[in-house]
This record gives C-alpha cells, sequence and structure tokens, in this order.
C-alpha cells in the first residue's frame, strides 16, 4: 500500500508540474475546421477555415500562426478533410505539404472563383476530389506532375471539374 | 471448562441467561436435571420426546441403569449422544439439544429438539435463471446440507463439520467430494479454518478474508452463491465447498477469472447461446472497465481519433459546460456509483423509485444546466449498465474501482495512460491465486479453452464445469 502511495504521489506531483508526456486539451475548447481555403491578395495569404477561424500572413506558417492566434477557441486542423488553394497561392504548397497538423487523407483542390469555405464544406463532402495530401506528396517526392481537381465557385454555387 | 459433567457447572457457565432453562425430571424415583436453551429448541419435542419418555418409560434400579437404558432407546429421539465434558454439554446446548444430567454419573446424554422455526427456501435473489431450480441457501447450515444431497444423492459426498469463532462458535462444514476433489485442497481448507483463532465467523466478510488470508485486492477470491445446483456443479468440478450457519450462501474455492465470469444462466441454455451470451458479457467487461478512460482519453488528448461528424456533435454538446472532461467523467462516476449505494441501503418500496427519480433527475437536469454534455452521460451510463451485466457483485465491485482508476490514468496521459492501467490490471490479476490456482488460469494456452466459449456438454466426459479450468497447480 505504501508503494501505491509513493507512486501515486509521484504522478500527481509530476502532472501537477507539467511533466506529464501529453498535454489535454479539452474537445469543448476545439474549433474543428473541415475546409481550409487559402487565398492571396497583393502579396498576402489569406487563411479560411470557417466560423471564425481567419487568419493572414506572407507565408503558410504565418498565416496558420495568425489563425490559431486569433481563434476564439483552439483551432483543430485534425479534422480538415479539404484544402483548397487559390491559384496564386501555389507557391504555398510545399508549406502545406510539409505541415505535420494536416492530415495525409485530405483533400486537395484549386480553387477558382472565391470559394467559402463554410459553403465549400457541404459540397465537398457530397462530391470529393481525388487528389489527396499523400497523394501530392508522393508526388512531389518523386518530381511527377499532378493536376489537382478545380473548385469552381460562382454566384454562391459549386462545381467540381476533375484534371 | 475441561471438567467431568457436572449439571452444575453447565449451569453456571450460562449465568443468569433468561432463556436459559434448567428443571428436574423424576425418572422411576430418581431426579434427573433437564438443560436447553429456549428458543434453539421446539418444546414440543422437549415434553414429547425426552420429558414423557424419562418421566413414563424409564425404568431402572440405578443412575447407571437410567442412563444405559436412555441412551439405547428408552427415549425415543432420532439422535442420541453420549457428552462426556462439560464444554461439549455447553455446544450441545447451543446447538439446540436438549442435555439430560444424571447426577453421579459422569455422562450425561444429549438429545436432539432443534427448533423447526426455519426461513424455508426460496428462490435466489440475485442469482436467478429461468429454468434452473429455485431452491436457494438458507441461513440454517443443516438445511443447506440437505439441499445440496437432494441435489447430489451420492455418498461420496462429504461433509467435515468443524466450530469456528470463540464468541459465534459458528458451525462451518466443508464440502468435498471423495474421488473428485483434491485432498490436498480439502485439507488445506480444513487446517485453515481449525487454525482461526478469532471471536466471530459470523459475517461474508470475515469468511472471505480469513479463508484467503486477506490479500490486498479488491477482487475476490472466494466465490460464493446462493444456488444449490452451481454448488453441486463446482464440486463436481473439483473444487470445494464452504457452508457456513447463519450465511444464506455458500462458498466455492479456488476461484479464477474465468469462473467469476460464469454465470448459472449458461447451463440453462443451449451452448451455441451459451457461447454468445458469453462473448457478449466479455465484452461488457471490457466496455466497463475502459469506456469511460477511453473517451478521456480521445475528447482531451486524442481527437483525431474521433470521427469528424460525432466530434462537431461533441464540440457542439460541449458549449458552454465549464468544466474539463475528467472532472464531467469523474462526477458521473461517483454520482452513479452513489445511486447504486443509495438503492441498497433504502427500503425496497422506496428504493427503486428513488434511484430511478435520482438517475433521471441528475441525468438530465445536469445536462440541461450545462454541467455535463450529453455525451460524457452517455459513456459513464453505457459503461454502468455493462456493470450490470457481470454475474459476480463482488467482481463487479473490484471492476469499479479499476473503472476508476483507468480514467483516472486516462485523464494524465491519454491511450497511453489507458493502456499503463490495463496492463497494471493484467499484472495484478495474474500476480493473484485461489488457494494456490492462477486466477487467469482460464485464458493460458493449457487450460485448452473454453473460457469463454462454453463447451458442448457431451465433450466434457460428463462433467458439467470445465476441471481443466482450475488450473490447480
Amino acid at each position: 500500500m505504501k508503494k501505491l502511495l509513493v507512486f501515486a504521489a509521484a504522478v500527481a506531483a509530476a502532472a501537477l508540474l507539467g511533466w506529464m508526456p501529453a498535454r489535454p486539451r479539452d474537445v469543448g475548447r476545439l474549433l474543428p475546421a473541415q475546409v481550409l481555403v487559402l487565398s492571396g491578395r497583393e502579396g498576402d495569404l489569406t487563411l479560411n477555415g470557417g466560423k471564425d477561424l481567419r487568419g493572414r500572413g506572407a507565408t503558410w506558417a504565418e498565416a496558420v500562426a495568425d489563425l490559431r492566434a486569433t481563434a476564439p477557441g483552439e483551432a483543430f486542423f485534425g479534422t480538415v478533410a479539404h484544402i483548397v488553394l487559390a491559384e496564386e497561392t501555389a507557391g504555398a504548397l510545399e508549406a502545406v505539404l510539409q505541415d505535420p497538423a494536416l492530415r495525409p487523407a485530405a483533400r486537395v483542390y484549386l480553387g477558382l472563383g472565391e470559394p467559402e469555405a463554410e459553403e465549400a464544406a457541404a459540397f465537398l463532402t457530397a462530391h470529393r476530389g481525388g487528389v489527396t495530401l499523400q497523394d501530392l506528396q508522393e508526388a512531389w517526392l518523386e518530381e511527377e506532375l499532378v493536376t489537382l481537381p478545380r473548385l469552381v465557385a460562382e454566384e454562391g454555387r459549386y462545381r467540381l471539374l476533375d484534371g | 471448562m475441561n471438567q467431568p459433567l457436572s449439571a452444575a457447572r453447565v449451569e453456571a457457565a450460562f449465568g443468569e441467561s433468561g432463556d436459559f432453562v434448567a428443571r428436574d425430571v423424576e425418572a422411576a424415583g430418581f431426579r434427573l436435571r433437564l438443560l436447553f436453551v429456549d428458543g434453539l429448541v421446539t418444546g414440543g419435542f422437549i415434553s414429547e420426546y425426552v420429558v414423557r419418555p424419562l418421566a413414563t418409560a424409564l425404568t431402572g434400579g440405578s443412575m447407571e441403569q437410567l442412563l444405559e437404558r436412555a441412551r439405547n432407546g428408552v427415549v425415543y429421539n432420532a439422535v442420541c449422544q453420549v457428552v462426556e465434558r462439560e464444554e461439549d454439554a455447553v455446544s450441545k446446548l447451543l446447538n439446540g439439544f436438549a442435555v439430560v444430567c444424571f447426577p453421579g454419573e459422569p455422562t450425561a446424554l444429549a438429545f436432539e429438539t432443534k427448533t423447526t422455526v426455519n426461513r424455508s427456501p426460496a428462490p435466489p435473489e440475485v442469482e436467478n435463471t429461468v429454468k434452473g431450480a429455485k431452491d436457494a441457501f438458507t441461513e440454517n447450515m443443516r438445511v443447506n446440507t440437505g439441499l445440496v444431497r437432494r441435489h447430489m444423492r451420492s455418498a461420496d459426498l462429504r461433509f467435515t463439520q468443524l466450530v469456528v469463532g470463540r464468541q459465534t462458535a459458528t458451525n462451518v462444514s466443508v464440502a468435498w467430494v471423495r474421488g473428485q476433489t483434491d485432498p490436498r485442497l480439502v485439507e488445506r481448507t480444513v487446517r485453515r479454518l481449525r487454525e482461526l483463532e478469532i471471536d466471530s465467523f459470523a459475517t461474508p466478510a470475515a469468511v472471505e478474508e480469513y479463508l484467503t488470508g486477506s490479500r490486498k485486492t479488491a477482487f475476490p477470491l472466494l466465490q460464493y452463491t446462493e444456488r444449490t445446483d452451481r454448488f453441486v456443479t463446482a464440486l463436481l468440478a473439483g473444487r470445494v465447498g464452504i457452508l457456513v450457519d447463519g450465511l444464506p450462501l455458500a462458498y466455492l474455492a479456488p476461484v479464477n477469472l474465468g469462473r467469476l465470469m460464469d454465470s448459472p444462466e449458461d447451463l440453462s441454455r443451449d451452448f451455441v447461446s451459451a457461447s454468445a451470451i458469453r462473448v457478449l458479457r466479455y465484452g461488457a467487461l471490457l466496455l466497463t472497465l475502459l469506456l469511460p478512460g477511453l473517451y478521456v482519453a480521445v475528447a482531451a488528448f486524442h481527437q483525431e481519433m474521433i470521427p469528424t461528424a460525432l466530434l462537431l456533435s461533441i464540440v457542439q454538446s460541449k458549449q458552454q459546460v465549464p468544466f474539463p472532461t475528467i472532472f464531467e467523467v469523474l462526477f458521473l462516476l461517483l454520482a452513479f456509483e452513489i445511486l447504486q449505494e443509495a438503492g441498497l441501503q433504502l427500503p425496497q418500496s422506496i428504493g427503486q423509485t428513488v434511484s430511478i427519480i435520482g438517475g433521471l433527475v441528475v441525468g438530465t437536469a445536469a445536462v440541461e444546466a450545462k454541467l455535463v454534455s450529453p455525451a460524457a452521460l452517455i459513456a459513464v451510463s453505457v459503461a454502468g449498465i455493462c456493470g450490470f451485466a457481470l454475474p459476480g457483485r463482488d467482481f463487479a465491485d473490484a471492476v469499479r474501482i479499476w473503472r476508476l482508476i483507468a480514467a483516472v490514468f486516462a485523464s494524465l496521459a491519454g491511450l497511453f495512460g489507458l493502456t499503463a492501467a490495463f496492463l497494471l490490471l493484467i499484472g495484478h490479476l495474474s500476480g493473484l491465486q485461489s488457494y494456490g490456482a492462477s486466477y487467469l488460469a482460464p485464458f493460458s494456452a493449457a487450460s485448452g479453452g473454453g473460457a469463454v466459449l462454453r463447451r458442448r456438454l457431451v465433450t466434457r466426459r460428463g462433467n458439467p464445469e470445465d476441471a481443466a479450468q482450475e488450473g490447480l497447480p
């Protein structure tokens, strides 16, 4: 019993001092994003995750950091299923491919028009593209060309054009 | 008290006790002394089968002759035992015998006149079955041995009787089957009982702790049953049984995890249904043990494992709930335990109502007041209901404790913590032994299976229980 109490006290102390290997983040505080839309204007990147998730920066990393810093909770990218990149943001593709917070199964699209994250989420859930982040990562490593499916936004309506 | 028998000394042993009766009976001109304890005897039996034959039928020219004739049947009583020592006389009196002392003689005679006021065998309260027998054990050990004999009419069924407890002098019977039970198991049990130097052996806790050595574990190392058929089945599997006077149940040893997960209903069904239900039961065991911890782990550490739609639903349901997930789960687990305990303490007539209302009120009101989220409530409730599917209450109580521990571990380190808690539990269980038999024996390769899926009776060579599961050394 003594050993048990000593062990319990040690674990409690470690937890209180923040020495535990994993930090909890309560699910109630999460702001899960389903679709990320990256657009660019005047050299600045704008990252839109729907609801109150918006960030700006010169690079992908800065835009993500800005989004997390200004979110009214904890932005959660583990639920991102679709990533829409505007034409002018092609230069950020490499950074997107290397972001460990994004799931490899997330599908990537080329955005035409001005797709909105929240509106596009429902459409893309029903009509998914065929190119995933993992496909792009493999192509990137093997220096192959991949054609992204195009998500066209016109007056609030969406269409998906393969290749 | 180790002195030749004397009526005066026996009477002195009972002092001024109001239920102790001592009277003279005249037989053939000699004055005999009749002793008994009111409440333990039937007055009519004493009058009809002791006093009347003593007064009217017993003849003789000396005390010695009277004693001899009374012993040989003039006093027509089914049981007549010669008592030579004072403490034996006291013991007989306390067991419902009437003792007749023959002044001047070194011995007395004890006639069985036990009261017939006993609770009749009734259906089991906990181990109910649809098709099985409905004669559960009662508080009277002799009635219980009779019930066992009715289920097993074999001369190989033996009862070794002892008295345990300095103050309670509790009669204990160790039941075993010649040719079936390992004599070492019987000897070990009898020796352990004989070596007990205690005042009381009247409560289940006393029986369980003293017989098993009070190991530091919440898991039972002795199995109890209310059912006579289950008791007999276990004896035939080579286990030893213990019947304690005053307790309406019987104990079985050794025990292991497989035995504790067996339900009496398993032998009432065909092997396919029984096996399916057993698989469900083991699933319920895992759910009740791990679900709250799993919920805490994924909700606090591994949200990416939750399907997106479910995660969105959980996030939405947790809006405005001020407490972290671990506090929600711990609060609900403790509330569940308190409700169960309250249900046990309250009289049956209102206990059920209070439990239902308490559950509904606590659950519904807590969710509406945003004190807990529906997801946490569902996780804990499902775990609680799965706990009710476990057959043994002692085992279920131990699992509930470990459920709490697992939830705490999960709150510290997510799935890693939950896994650590589970491995700790497995390590603890694998180190447990019941009468030398490993607790996890049925799950070893050597046991040959049968722990989860019930074998067909025709493949068990006539034994209704799988003796190979015992894992005896």
